[in-house]
């Protein structure tokens, strides 16, 4: 690690510490959630003695700018080659790759996969794929709306974390319910919080090296603050 | 003759099975629900459905400030598991107050959707109804039940039909 880099990430090296850091990390999603947990990572020094891999098929446009982390010089761009652009200017030893074609099997992924993305049918199809990824080590997978944020960190390769997973998840359908009629659905404050759940998520496994006895499940609700987490290790009597 | 505690406990486990609450909370939701005071009756008509019977569902018109008896209600919660999802739905049924074909202010007949010979209701007030969802599909349905409880003593903007529609409480018959 260079000089400059050493200062850079000095004052947080007992929270994490990006010299020892070397597992590849996937962004799948480069708009709202994955565009500032991809600035918040090299920001923390990952990037360094690893590879920041985005994936997004789209492009910024203006009404991007309310909640995403981009300036208008990147409107009209890929979402992947302006932030990884942006990226390179927080840190230029940032080592980035980017995908800029949907993401549709997960052979391609390894490491620390973040799920950033719209759908629950694309989270689920990826996540299917990703079971039988044995490169894949861990995955934070996000979804907020204007009221609440939770951020799910869980092993694929355990059939316990897998079971609780599927108890979380939902069809679209029920998804868009939840706006309501009119209802604000990305705000920049709820972004930046679910944005926190996920990197203290990412912190505890980093520090770790395990997603078991984790905060598997963190949940804030927006309007009452109200926060929980769960962790999904006891073995409950379920038949 | 009613099911006891105990078979109904069994039913409620079986009902409830979720790989995030063990058999000790979830024996705790059905003490809760079996006590909630606002719950006169619980049965299972079937492996996927409880019916639960409410009491008299009271609430408050933000215009007028009175208190309108909504009715007692049949609440349908439906949860089963297809695939690796757990699908998750709830219903209503009005069994003392419908009017002009509503439910309740909030809840709209749903025309093809039956329910055990009933024409059941879907709520239209978005506030909550995931949290809901999220109750049913992990298996706590005394929280779930607790949230719709609530739900059905709200009246709030834009209702289906408004609440004058529904009878005034007299004064000292009815408490919220």
């Amino acid at each position: 690690m260079s000089d400059i880099s050493e200062s850079f990430f000095f004052r947080h090296r007992s929270v994490f510490s990006a010299s020892v850091f070397t597992e590849d990390v996937h962004i799948v999603g480069c708009g709202g959630m994955g565009s500032h947990i991809a600035q918040s990572l090299v920001r923390m020094g990952v990037g360094e003695k690893s590879t920041i891999h985005l994936w997004d098929d789209d492009k910024f446009e203006f009404h991007n700018l309310a909640n995403q982390a981009i300036t208008t010089k990147y409107v009209g761009e890929r979402k992947v080659s302006a932030l990884a652009s942006l990226l390179r200017q927080i840190n230029l030893n940032c080592k980035t790759r980017e995908n800029s074609h949907r993401i549709s099997k997960a052979g391609g992924l390894s490491g620390v996969v973040f799920i950033c993305i719209d759908t629950m049918s694309d989270r689920i199809q990826i996540m299917e794929s990703i079971e039988r990824n044995p490169n894949v080590s861990v995955v934070i997978e996000t979804r907020m709306s204007s009221r609440s944020g939770v951020s799910y960190c869980f092993d694929p390769q355990s059939s316990r974390h897998i079971d609780c997973w599927w108890t979380h998840t939902y069809t679209d359908e029920e998804a868009d319910e939840q706006t309501g009629c009119g209802g604000t659905v990305s705000i920049i404050s709820a972004i930046l919080g679910t944005t926190m759940l996920a990197l203290r998520q990412f912190e505890d496994y980093a520090r770790t090296g395990s997603a078991h006895g984790l905060r598997n499940r963190a949940y804030i609700d927006y309007d009452t603050f109200r926060t929980s987490t769960a962790t999904w290790e006891s073995e409950p009597d379920w038949d | 003759m009613a099911p006891s505690y105990q078979e109904m406990l069994a039913e409620y486990l079986d009902f409830t099975r979720s790989p995030v609450r063990d058999r000790a909370e979830r024996r705790k939701d059905f003490a809760e629900l079996w006590r909630n005071p606002e719950v006169q009756a619980l049965k299972f008509i079937s492996t996927d459905t409880l019916v639960i019977g409410t009491t008299m569902m009271t609430a408050r018109c933000y215009e007028s400030g009175a208190l309108h008896e909504i009715g007692e209600f049949l609440i349908f919660i439906v949860r089963y598991r297809t695939h690796r999802m757990w699908k998750c739905e709830f219903w209503f049924y009005n069994i003392t107050h419908i009017v002009e074909g509503k439910h309740h202010p909030h809840i709209i007949t749903e025309e093809k959707r039956k329910i055990a010979g009933h024409l059941v209701g879907r709520l239209c007030i978005i506030d909550g109804q995931h949290s809901v969802y999220q109750a049913i599909r992990t298996g706590n349905i005394s929280e779930a039940t607790m949230r719709l409880i609530r739900i059905l003593k709200t009246y709030q903007t834009w209702p289906f039909l408004d609440i004058s529609h529904w009878p005034k409480v007299e004064q000292g018959a009815v408490h919220e």
